[in-house]
């Protein structure tokens, strides 16, 4: 039996080998073709990037030597379009890579869709949307109805919201997969102010994760438009959302009335208790000192630091605390008062 | 001779049975793990990186460099993490009481100027003598502190950090510039399921680089080196990635990981009396997960990429292994009641007898089995032929996998593209089972031993602190 | 009896001239606009000796009272003239300063007491070199040589007025190739008056370093990306401001990083302005346009 064993190990080992050799010779095939791609791709750029230069910046005319043949080519051009749009921001420069990818990048593309691999077709969906082929819109469309992952499908709105925003709308409302909240505020940023404020309006039929970035985004487009939305969510039933509101409101940083944030001063949760203090940074003192001087003796640590920071900013702020020390009886506000304006009177 | 005759057949069907079922496992996560980076290859991650380079998507993270005795390589380590591609970072140089010039070397390279700093204690450790800020760099700090061994001092830079996240690099490791940005990735994309994640790591013994980054890659031309390139590439292959998909990760390597603080801190930080400090931590941080029952991962990601100095000389490598092995050892150890627990899930299931099993007491049955072999051999007659085929066993076991692994790593990563290295690396493979098989299996089973021996003074072990050139994969 | 009258506390030709030939080296070197301007009493023969030295003294007075501080009022070897030297003034402001005191004058009551007095002037703005002090007083004298002149006039003299070309080094470090070239060419191609751009472009923070071209006395324009392989932005930065003649140095920082903090940083730094990526290029080239601009008044 043994003997068996043995003669089957060997062979076992003896056909591994030979398919490792014929491995290694495909391989290196391999090797050579990708090689020979990439020089071609290196040729390209070296040879044309000035070419298109002159082209996108300095309206020369458009010369056909441009138009890429082969997939090395239009990686070349991927590239140097991609420097483009990553570096400069030219409305003319855009729109001349969107004409000419939707007309002599289309096919390539058109024949990625249909590719059998998962990284071909994730490729081509990056493709369209940073070039915005929009003629490539009813494809995407194909693809969307066959089987695909929840990372194509989430490319696939990113082309969505940014060509035809009501069908983005409609594709989200239905639950087909749930992303993080990091990827749809990379839907939501993109939107046109107008389609995005539709998502305040039925904030509440939203998953939580939409929910939170619909605040984010608000707070980071910095847009005023959103402040009234923002503080209409102070009075949300979930605290999380309260928070993020506050947040929000705190980071677009234009407060003209303190009446709807003074009740978070007792709030129960000092996260909220703390987005206070930090909103009380863009309103004078003199209308908060008194809230600012409770938050002082809070509990939390965090909150007292804030506190005494938001404090230590106004021109009046060191005169305050300093008063707040003397006069106070509170041991964790008065050490915290100290530090602030220690470090406040120190060099740095 | 009877009692000879039934040992040699007792021993022979233990170790035969054992390389068939390590055999028959590492086959089922090398398969794994070829379907999950071939799907990947050829993708452009560009699409990601710009984007996330906006804070807006991103969460800050601090980077924590313990250093103990490093003015060579700190230095590097720090300009490299100067230049990575992400949006918030703060970078702490934790000097733990080093002996060299590490501590000037950094305070003239940074312009570091003393501040005065609170500090919140979460975690206990030893005393702070004084934290230094960058006048060249508003983000990066500089932690003076007594000696206590690398678990203390990255315990210290979890208390100094502000970030939720803080990553752990070594102080003679240099980052690729997008490698953070990658390796936050699945934290970003689960909304911090993911609380743990690990990189993977590069030799960077023969590549070439100045002021942090590396400008040409080259197979390194040392033997030991590139038998360890082969290792690592194996280890990769048959382990981390299969172990992640299934969140089933004991190990992800010290030199490069980033952990959710929250939990760092829950599960009391990176432990002191232990050797095994960051294994250690990720099979606490398992633990808690499961206790708390709560639905988290921590995963190991295949691309990002860390460059560490690999031993060049076989000293410094049997220093390093024994390390490795006896660290792995007390860490499960430690957890021991994890083993075989159904509450702990998968981990305790799966992870854990895999880990004792095949990581920890392999190297003792492989021995064996080198052992059994040569004995054979004297006895001749019949098991002349079952030397033989353990022998054959060896061979699939240690080339055929070793060679498939280099062939397969260069068909779905290409790491190393030029065909002289891969020819390289393949022939040295076929190599492993003469010399440096037998002798990592050697040193490992000196971990064993000193495990076994230091049971006995837990009291005085002696912390050696972050030897140059020593830390686990 | 042609006794030149000496007003008792006003500077006189000869004393002025040293001051003179030292502005002017600095005319170059720091970027200052001189403006000369000479004033004459027009079309007045004083009808005795006492008159006229009557109303040099108050012209002399009045004149004093009227400039700056940073200004220098003097009175030519001949008694005829007035000289004043604005520094750091273009001939807009001389001239707008000019019509301030003829406005003046008019309703003053010397004037008005000597019927049909006035005075003339003549603007000499001065952007190089080329001229010494008794070229610049010969030149205006002749230009108010003519005693039809009517009053109140302005004359010019624009012999000084062409800034010397400067060259002004510019340094691009950028990791990205096609990137790169774009920006060379645009700052290549980018014409600002006055002055010529040398632009070199590097790859990253050592090769710039290494190539020296930053420790010559020249302008020099860096624009650069914060982050960079071998020695990043922010170390260039930290380095460029370090030099005892950092000045020169015009710093602008390109980056991706779009936070707030890494953009405080920056500027607390030192540099002069903060890029976030993708930007537009024609409002770089303004925004370095005008930075040339302020050289200059």
């Amino acid at each position: 039996m043994i003997g068996l064993s043995i003669h089957f190990l060997l062979s076992v080992i003896a056909l591994l080998l030979v398919l490792f050799f014929i491995f290694v010779l495909y391989l290196f095939f391999q090797r050579e073709r990708e090689n020979h791609f990439l020089t071609a791709r290196e040729t390209y750029i070296k040879n044309y990037s000035q070419c298109w230069y002159e082209y996108l910046f300095n309206d020369e005319i458009f010369s056909v030597v441009l138009v890429p043949r082969g997939r090395a080519q239009v990686e070349a051009i991927e590239i140097i379009f991609s420097s483009y749009l990553k570096n400069i921001i030219n409305e003319n420069v855009r729109q001349k890579i969107k004409e000419f990818s939707n007309v002599y990048l289309i096919k390539f593309y058109a024949q990625d869709l249909r590719s059998k691999r998962w990284s071909i077709r994730m490729n081509a969906l990056y493709r369209i949307s940073e070039l915005h082929i929009d003629e490539l819109l009813e494809a995407c469309k194909k693809l969307e109805r066959t089987n695909i992952s929840e990372t194509e499908y989430f490319q696939l709105l990113k082309i969505y919201s940014s060509f035809q925003p009501d069908l983005f709308i409609e594709k989200i409302k239905v639950p087909n997969a749930s992303y993080s909240e990091s990827e749809y505020r990379r839907l939501f940023v993109l939107l046109e102010e107008d389609v995005f404020i539709r998502f305040f309006d039925e904030f509440d039929r939203w998953p939580a994760n939409i929910q939170y970035a619909v605040i984010d985004t608000a707070a980071a487009k910095k847009n005023m438009k959103y402040i009234d939305r923002l503080k209409q969510l102070l009075t949300h039933d979930v605290t999380e959302i309260k928070i993020r509101a506050l947040k929000g409101l705190f980071e677009i940083g234009v407060i003209d009335d303190i009446e709807p944030f003074v009740p978070f001063v007792t709030s129960d949760f000092w996260e909220a208790r703390l987005m206070v203090g930090k909103i009380f940074k863009h309103v004078p003192l003199t209308y908060t000192y008194s809230y600012l001087e409770l938050l002082l003796q809070d509990e939390n640590w965090w909150v007292r630091s804030q506190a005494a920071k938001t404090i230590a900013e106004d021109r009046e702020g060191l005169a305050k605390l300093q008063q707040f020390i003397a006069s106070s009886s509170d041991q964790y506000g008065i050490e915290m008062a100290q530090e602030i304006v220690a470090r406040k009177q120190g060099n740095r | 001779m009877k009692i000879v005759d039934y040992s040699m057949w007792f021993f022979g069907g233990v170790i035969l049975f054992y390389m068939l079922f390590v055999i028959a496992s590492y086959c089922m996560m090398f398969v794994i793990a070829l379907f999950d980076l071939r799907k990947r290859y050829s993708l452009d991650p560009s699409e990601y990186d710009d984007a996330h380079i906006d804070a807006f998507y991103s969460k800050p993270v601090s980077l924590l460099v313990p250093a103990y005795n490093e003015e060579v390589g700190v230095v590097d380590t720090v300009y490299s993490l100067l230049n990575l591609r992400y949006p918030q970072t703060e970078i702490i140089i934790i000097n733990d009481g080093s002996t060299d010039n590490t501590l000037q070397t950094v305070i003239e390279h940074f312009q570091m100027k003393p501040v005065n700093k609170i500090v919140h204690t979460n975690i206990q450790t030893k005393q702070v003598i004084q934290i230094y800020e960058s006048e060249i760099y508003m983000n990066c700090i500089l932690v003076d502190k007594e000696n206590g061994g690398k678990a203390d001092a990255l315990n210290v830079g979890i208390n100094v950090s502000q970030y939720p996240y803080f990553c752990s690099i070594d102080g003679d490791s240099i980052l690729d510039e997008k490698s953070l940005l990658r390796v936050m990735k699945p934290i970003i994309l689960s909304d911090g399921e993911v609380i743990a994640a690990g990189g993977n790591i590069r030799i960077a013994n023969g590549a070439k680089m100045q002021f942090g980054s590396i400008y040409e890659t080259q197979l390194s031309r040392n033997y030991l080196v590139i038998m360890q390139v082969i290792e690592y590439l194996r280890a990769f292959l048959m382990g981390r990635i299969a172990l992640s998909k299934f969140n089933l990760v004991l190990i992800i390597s010290g030199a490069f990981s980033v952990f959710s603080k929250k939990w760092a801190i829950e599960a009391g930080g990176y432990s002191t009396d232990i050797i095994g400090e960051d294994m250690e931590l990720v099979v606490h941080i398992h633990r808690l997960i499961k206790e708390k029952k709560e639905n988290k991962r921590i995963e190991f990601v295949p691309d990002p990429v860390c460059w560490t100095e690999a031993p060049q000389t076989l000293g410094v490598l049997r220093n390093q292994r024994r390390r490795w092995h006896q660290g792995m050892f007390e860490s499960l150890w430690k957890h021991k009641k994890m083993t075989l627990n159904p509450k702990y899930g998968l981990i305790g299931m799966i992870s854990f007898p895999y880990f004792w099993f095949v990581e920890c007491l392999g190297p003792i049955i492989e021995l064996g089995g080198y052992i059994y072999i040569i004995v054979a051999f004297f006895l001749g007659d019949i098991y002349y032929e079952a030397a033989i085929l353990l022998l054959l066993l060896f061979v699939i076991y240690g080339v055929i996998f070793s060679v498939a692994s280099v062939l397969f790593e260069a068909w779905s990563m290409n790491t190393y593209p030029r065909k002289r290295e891969l020819l390289r690396m393949i022939l040295l493979a076929f190599t492993e089972i003469f010399w440096y098989r037998p002798l990592t299996l050697m040193w490992r089973c000196e971990g064993v031993v000193r495990f076994m021996r230091r049971k006995s003074d837990w009291g005085n072990m002696k912390r050696v602190g972050i030897a140059k050139k020593e830390k686990s994969v | 009896m042609n006794k030149i009258i000496i007003a008792e506390d006003i500077m006189q030709e000869h004393e002025v001239k040293r001051y003179f030939e030292i502005w002017r080296e600095s005319v170059i070197r720091s970027h200052l606009t001189i403006t000369a301007v000479f004033l004459k009493l027009a079309n007045f023969t004083p009808s005795t000796e006492v008159e006229r030295c009557n109303i040099n003294v108050q012209i002399s007075n009045f004149l004093k009272s009227k400039i700056r501080k940073t200004d220098l009022l003097f009175q030519s070897a001949d008694g005829d003239h007035w000289g004043i030297l604005f520094l750091q003034s273009s001939d807009v402001e001389a001239e707008a300063f000019l019509r301030r005191i003829y406005k003046m004058l008019k309703n003053n009551n010397v004037v008005k007491e000597f019927n049909q007095l006035g005075i003339k002037a003549s603007i000499t703005e001065i952007r190089n070199n080329h001229v010494t002090f008794d070229t610049l007083v010969e030149k205006n004298k002749e230009k108010l040589a003519d005693d039809s002149q009517p009053m109140w006039l302005i004359e010019r003299v624009t012999d000084y007025r062409v800034q010397p070309i400067e060259q002004v080094k510019v340094s691009i470090i950028e990791q990205n190739v096609i990137f790169r070239k774009v920006l060379e060419t645009t700052l290549h191609q980018l014409h600002i008056p006055n002055f010529a751009l040398e632009v070199t472009a590097y790859e990253d923070g050592y090769s710039f370093l290494q190539s020296n071209t930053y420790k010559s006395g020249h302008t020099h324009l860096v624009v650069m990306n914060d982050i960079l392989p071998r020695k990043n932005g922010l170390e260039i930065l930290h380095t460029l401001r370090k030099m005892p003649n950092e000045k020169k140095f015009i710093i602008y920082m390109m980056s991706e990083r779009n936070s707030e903090g890494a953009i405080l940083n920056a500027y607390e730094g030192g540099v002069d302005e903060y890029i976030v990526k993708p930007f537009n290029l024609r409002l770089l080239e303004a925004k370095i346009k005008r930075t040339f601009a302020r050289f200059w008044l």
